[in-house]
């Protein structure tokens, strides 16, 4: 790549990098209104990340997704727009107080489903990915991402057992986890560019 | 593991993602294959020797 090229890709980053950012914060606020607007805003944080997924591949890596990929984007997107459904219907149900008698069981696990979807996504993908460079960079992700939500609980979970941390619902696992995983993806990426 | 797969590629005149094609795995893949920070599998090694025509030993070398 030539020299004059670099700052304009590392503008078009930052662009679309405030883009997606803009996104989100608008969809957190529309949310904020409530009712309807709340689903709407819960998926426009899925529609928001899952758009800058894919411009970032078109603008960056000039290369087709592969279909392995394909499938997961589709795969993980539903999951997440399931999610993002699930979990509003599920609130503003509690809110009502309608999850107090046993009909608060299933109210309860339905956001769950949203986020079991996406983790299944990721096996199926490590499972139908053919490029074993890819495969073997995702394993090296899923595992520090696995000793890093290890290691935070362990010492979190200790915190709380002698009363010097809050308590946090073990929910908080699957963002921690996503965010170790993307830190990881980013290093592994750095180190094969 | 040093490999000359860069060459192979330019004498053929190929990009790095019409061998990617050919071998079925992506750009980076290949990327990550000519620069020697990633060693191939035995059956992707295979399918490369194949491609070329030519044996793993004439692609790959062992450094040590």
């Amino acid at each position: 790549m030539s020299e004059t090229v670099a700052p304009k890709s590392a503008l078009k980053k930052l662009g679309l990098f405030i883009a997606f950012a803009l996104s989100i914060a608008f969809s957190v606020w529309i949310a904020h209104f409530g009712g309807v607007w709340a689903y709407v805003g819960g998926l426009g944080t899925v529609a928001g990340s899952l758009s800058f997924a894919l411009l970032s591949n078109r603008l960056f890596r000039r290369e087709k997704i592969r279909s392995p990929m394909r499938r997961y984007l589709l795969r993980f997107g539903v999951s997440m727009s399931a999610y993002a459904i699930l979990l509003v219907a599920a609130v503003s149900l509690g809110q009502r107080g309608l999850a107090d008698g046993p009909w608060g069981y299933p109210i309860a696990l339905a956001p769950s489903v949203g986020v079991l979807g996406a983790i299944a996504s990721i096996g199926f993908y490590l499972a139908e990915e053919t490029d074993e460079f890819a495969r073997a960079n995702l394993t090296q992700s899923l595992l520090w991402a696995t000793a890093g939500t290890l290691s935070v609980a362990t010492v979190w979970g200790f915190l709380e057992t002698f009363g010097k941390a809050p308590h946090v619902l073990a929910w908080v696992a699957v963002p921690m986890f996503a965010v170790f995983m993307g830190l990881a993806q980013a290093v592994i990426a750095r180190r094969y560019r | 593991m040093k490999n000359r797969l860069k060459v192979l590629r330019a004498e053929r005149d190929w990009s790095q993602a019409d061998l990617a094609d050919r071998l079925e795995v992506s750009r980076q893949t290949i990327n990550a294959l000519e620069t020697g920070k990633y060693d191939p599998s035995l059956p992707l090694a295979f399918k490369i020797a194949r491609l070329f025509e030519l044996s793993i030993e004439t692609i790959f070398q062992d450094e040590a």
